[in-house]
């Protein structure tokens, strides 16, 4: 055993020399192909939509008018822009509290029980991530119906609202109907997430303090936020971003951005230029602002990244 | 830890709660698919009928092509889920066990590839499948998604494979092992759990997925996928709104990805918790 | 598992996506409509069984879109991607923009290519002419409608109202609406509506405003900002407001059906639709309100037929099937099937075609007795009409949501879209 492994050692090293110079290329080669996808499929198209954003074209026309800064000085000067805008961030916002805040306080409602019960809640509440928003939001619809037969205004008639709530054609409803439709499709996810954060906090220190006398939300504030918050920071900052990307097929179904753009928002938006006025240019200078906000994000979470990268080294 | 039973029986009726909410557009869905259609609005509140009805299950096999656009539906799931696997694994894998030059500057360029949104580069690459002719084709549909949130899938392997004793890898490594074995002989077979559930999560993802599918293959039932066969079939400003049949339909739809969920609940849900643990 | 077990899976499955699109006939034309299974579907396909059963070398197939806007979108994109359908239903709100932006063949280059001139002959000229733009006809006139009133006798009658004598005019149909509210507590009235403006239009022509004017200096200007086109618009909010009238986009024709509202106002075209959807037994319909005695105008409704094939056996082809469509037999089927009005009203008198069938259709015969009010749906001219539609749109959704007057809504709508088309010239489109 021991000669055998002296001269594998033996052999490793004479071989190492010799594969020194293909070996540095090695870590590349495995990531060459995916990184050729990622370039083709989110790179040049992004770069592309830089370029077209500085053009007035409607994708058909070989005529590309190149109108400069044009289509960003219509987009800051457009009042309908500045709307959604703000809500996106609204948007945002709820997915906030819907998809953190929540999730978080509901996972730690779950210390006191056993694994097998959470088991059960975790399922129930994954459900509907597997199921397509757009199959879903179909039977939203028959919620929000804005009539007596509609079931929401029908659980809302023994509270003393006879007259049947217009829910998505409402400017107040519209809204907040919509975000509800997407937030409970992440929201399981995002309580999975919060297990685990919780999960990786050890027991004792939980117990710990505990007996110090911290409960609630003061247990909740010292001791669990401060651990929870590098753990799912990564695929939190995506998932809002994804969230926006989920609120897209309920507001496509069931309001088209409407009333007067009350559900709108940025992605609905740019998607409403580009394929159906069909204003490519517009479009583009929307996405190249969209992309400056989540620049935003991605920056601070690369450099947290970074960090973490040279702990697990 | 201790806790009175008063506390735990809150949390309990809280979660129970939460959950029951959470599921109950899901029993509507299935109630009113369920429903003879006469009977829809009969009584909103109760989500079936007794005794259910096969009728709007009969109406949606009759008048749309299920089997096509369930075979359409399979071919773009898998070939997204196996070609983010293949693309997926090796980049994880260099990221987690090599040091190299310029890594923090790809891993960072992949993350920041996860930070663009789809709906940004729909028209540049639309236009790209318009010029290699594949618009209303099942690989029109595919190739692009293999790009786009690929990061995730090599971020959470890559997770999963760091936590790997990098001794045991060592070893083979002194055995005469390549990289290339360490990763499918040593490394692989002790990450197969992660690797299926990443699989599942794209495949889920990919089944469900709307708006793309509409706009790059809405243009022909060739290239329908379910989701959008479904949508397509069953609304028209001009038409009928059958609701049940839209439910059925929507049952149809969701039935895959629902049984595939519930035979592999543990190994998704687990590979979740352990790799955002060890983030 | 091994990679190379993956890729070989991955390669099979990919070969074989390929491979279900590949098997395609020589002369197959794509025929793009609106006609899912649940409008006019059912009656698309007859029409092609009859087409292929006389030309045996010609396949057609049917891509039936949810809505004119997604057909629109995805015909363009189809064009940009260098596979123009053959021969697409074109919504009359996108008469303008297929003028100004896409590149669909005249019915004048077709006709001197393929003849066929003398099927054409039955089409009374104004009809024929709704596609003219430019001197030259975009495309082929094909589905008419015109907005009718349904209504729903059996609520008329527990509401006291008396269903043999609806209401006529704006006014009446708002007393009966107070009277319905009072005994039944539901709205009366449901509007269909949506984003391509038809409904508004109907109210805003009929009270005599006009949704573009040609201003003095031949270029267009919005004409929504008009006291006409203001009183019209405040009146349907004022409706919803008092709950006379029910808010619900989409889900307007569904209210009606399911008996939540006593009337629906909506296109002819959807007669076949409400028929086989309602709930309740008897469906009768009257015209459409009059603003005071100011005769209705009523944008026609429907779509024409515009030919894109590139390649000339797939034009030739397309051509003749389109020859079927408007042949007497064709336009039989298809008013039979959704409820249009037929492209030749004198098929309505005759024996061998259409006069039962109107004889033993009262709601038909409302729709046709409307056909000298009709006026031609206004598309925004240029490459920005799709935004500047989008923009009244927005100003009707805010008035019924009670977030805007009609007339603080329709001021902003009218700079929005004099800043979009302000400049297009005036020309023969209106």
């Amino acid at each position: 055993m021991a000669v055998r492994a002296k001269t594998a050692a033996a052999a490793a090293q004479a071989g190492q020399t010799r594969r020194l110079r293909f070996q540095k290329l090695v870590p590349y080669l495995y990531i060459a192909p995916a990184l050729i996808f990622i370039f083709i499929f989110v790179f040049y198209p992004l770069a592309r939509t830089v370029q077209i954003s500085f053009y007035e074209w409607n994708i058909v026309r070989d005529r590309q008018n190149y109108v400069g800064l044009d289509n960003y000085a219509r987009l800051l000067a457009d009042p309908n822009f500045r709307q959604i805008i703000g809500q996106t961030l609204v948007y945002l916002l709820i997915a906030v509290v819907a998809v953190v805040a929540l999730p978080i306080s509901l996972a730690f409602l779950t210390l006191q029980l056993t694994d097998k019960e959470v088991d059960f809640y975790q399922s129930a509440m994954f459900f509907p991530t597997v199921i397509a928003t757009s199959v879903a939001t179909l039977v939203w619809v028959w919620f929000y119906l804005p009539t007596r037969t509609g079931l929401f205004n029908t659980l809302l008639q023994p509270f003393g609202v006879t007259q049947p709530v217009q829910w998505l054609t409402d400017s107040f409803t519209a809204l907040p109907a919509v975000a509800l439709v997407a937030n409970w499709k992440v929201m399981g996810f995002h309580f999975l997430l919060a297990l685990a954060g919780l999960k990786a906090i050890p027991r004792d220190y939980l117990e710990a303090a505990y007996v110090d006398g911290a409960h609630g939300w003061s247990l909740m504030r010292r001791v669990i936020l401060p651990l929870f918050a590098p753990t799912g920071l990564f695929l939190l900052v995506i998932t809002l971003i994804q969230g926006l990307e989920y609120v897209f097929v309920p507001i496509r179904v069931m309001t088209l951005g409407g009333p007067a753009n009350a559900s709108n928002n940025l992605m609905y938006a740019i998607y409403q230029e580009g394929f159906q006025f069909f204003r490519a240019g517009y479009a583009s200078a929307m996405s190249v602002v969209m992309i400056l906000l989540f620049g935003g994000f991605a920056l601070l979470q690369y450099r947290l990244l970074d960090r973490r990268v040279h702990y697990d080294r | 830890m201790t806790a009175s039973w008063r506390a735990v029986w809150l949390s309990r009726t809280i979660l129970i709660v939460v959950s029951a909410l959470v599921l109950m557009p899901l029993v509507y869905l299935v109630g009113i698919s369920f429903k003879a259609p006469q009977l829809i609005f009969a009584n909103p509140i109760l989500p079936f009928t007794i005794p259910p009805s096969l009728e709007n299950y009969q109406a949606v096999l009759r008048q749309m092509d299920i089997p096509r656009y369930l075979l359409n539906s399979v071919a773009f799931a898998g070939s997204v889920t196996l070609g983010q696997l293949a693309l997926a694994i090796p980049a994880a894998f260099s990221f987690a066990y090599f040091n190299f030059r310029f890594k923090n500057l790809l891993l960072g360029l992949i993350i920041i590839s996860l930070m663009v949104p789809f709906v940004v580069t729909y028209i540049p690459n639309y236009l790209l499948l318009a010029r290699w002719r594949l618009i209303n084709t099942l690989p029109g549909l595919i190739l692009p998604m293999l790009g786009i949130s690929l990061g995730f899938g090599i971020f959470l392997l890559r997770q999963h494979f760091m936590s790997f004793p990098r001794e045991v890898m060592e070893a083979a490594m002194i055995d005469g092992a390549n990289s290339w074995d360490i990763l499918w002989r040593v490394l692989m077979p002790a990450n197969l759990s992660p690797v299926l559930a990443v699989g599942i999560y794209v495949l889920i993802n990919t089944w469900n997925q709307f708006i793309w599918p509409l706009l790059v293959g809405g243009g022909n039932p060739r290239s329908y996928t379910l989701t959008v066969a479904v949508q397509i079939f069953y609304t028209s400003p001009e038409g009928g709104d059958y609701w049940g049949a839209i439910m059925a339909a929507s049952v149809l739809t969701s039935l895959p990805t629902a049984i595939i969920f519930l035979l592999m609940r543990r190994r998704v849900l687990t590979t979740f918790v352990d790799g955002a643990i060890k983030g | 598992m091994k990679l190379r077990l993956l890729l070989v899976l991955f390669g099979v499955l990919f070969v074989f996506s390929v491979g279900i699109g590949a098997a395609q006939q020589p002369i197959t034309i794509e025929y793009w409509n609106i006609n899912t299974s649940a409008f006019g579907g059912p009656q698309v396909d007859a029409l092609i069984a009859s087409f292929e059963a006389a030309n045996p070398d010609i396949n057609v197939e049917s891509r039936p879109k949810d809505r004119y806007d997604t057909l629109v979108q995805d015909a363009l994109t189809a064009i940009a991607g260098g596979n123009p359908p053959d021969v697409v239903q074109i919504g009359w709100p996108y008469l303008s923009y297929t003028a100004a932006a896409l590149p669909y063949i005249p019915i004048e280059s077709l006709i001197e290519l393929y003849g066929g001139e003398e099927v054409f002959a039955a089409i009374p000229q104004n009809i024929f002419d709704l596609t003219l733009v430019n001197g030259e006809h975009v495309g082929l006139a094909y589905s008419l409608s015109n907005a009718v009133a349904y209504y729903n006798p059996a609520l008329f009658e527990q509401a006291g109202l008396d269903p043999d004598n609806p209401p006529q005019t704006i006014q009446e149909w708002t007393e009966a609406a107070a009277i319905f509210k009072e005994a039944l507590d539901l709205p009366l009235i449901s509007i269909d509506y949506a984003a391509d403006n038809w409904a508004i239009e109907n109210l805003i022509a009929s009270n005599g405003g006009n949704l573009l004017i040609c201003e003095a200096d031949g270029t267009f200007a919005a004409g929504v900002d008009s006291p006409e086109a203001i009183e019209a618009l405040q009146t349907w909010a004022d409706w919803v407001a008092n709950g006379y009238a029910v808010n619900a986009l989409d889900q307007s024709r569904t209210v009606f059906w399911t008996g939540q509202a006593g009337a629906l106002f909506w296109s002819i075209a959807g007669r076949g639709a409400i028929t086989n959807n309602k709930s309740f037994d008897e469906l009768r319909a009257t015209t459409y309100p009059q603003f005071g005695d100011k005769p209705t105008r009523l944008p026609t409704g429907g779509n024409m037929l515009v030919f894109f094939a590139t390649d000339p056996a797939r034009q030739e082809a397309a051509w003749r099937f389109a020859q079927h469509l408007v042949s007497a037999e064709g336009v039989t089927e298809w008013t039979k099937g959704t409820g249009y009005i037929p492209l030749i009203p004198s098929l309505t008198e005759d024996p061998n075609y259409l006069a039962d069938f109107y004889a033993q259709n009262p709601i038909q015969q409302v729709a046709t007795s409307q056909i000298e009010n009709m006026i031609v749906w206004t598309s925004f001219p240029g490459e920005n009409g799709l935004a500047a539609g989008a923009a009244l749109f927005r100003a009707v959704q805010a008035a019924l949501g009670g977030q805007l007057t009609a007339e603080a809504a329709l001021t902003t709508a009218a700079q929005e879209i004099n800043a979009l088309i302000g400049s297009e010239p005036c020309g023969a489109a209106g």
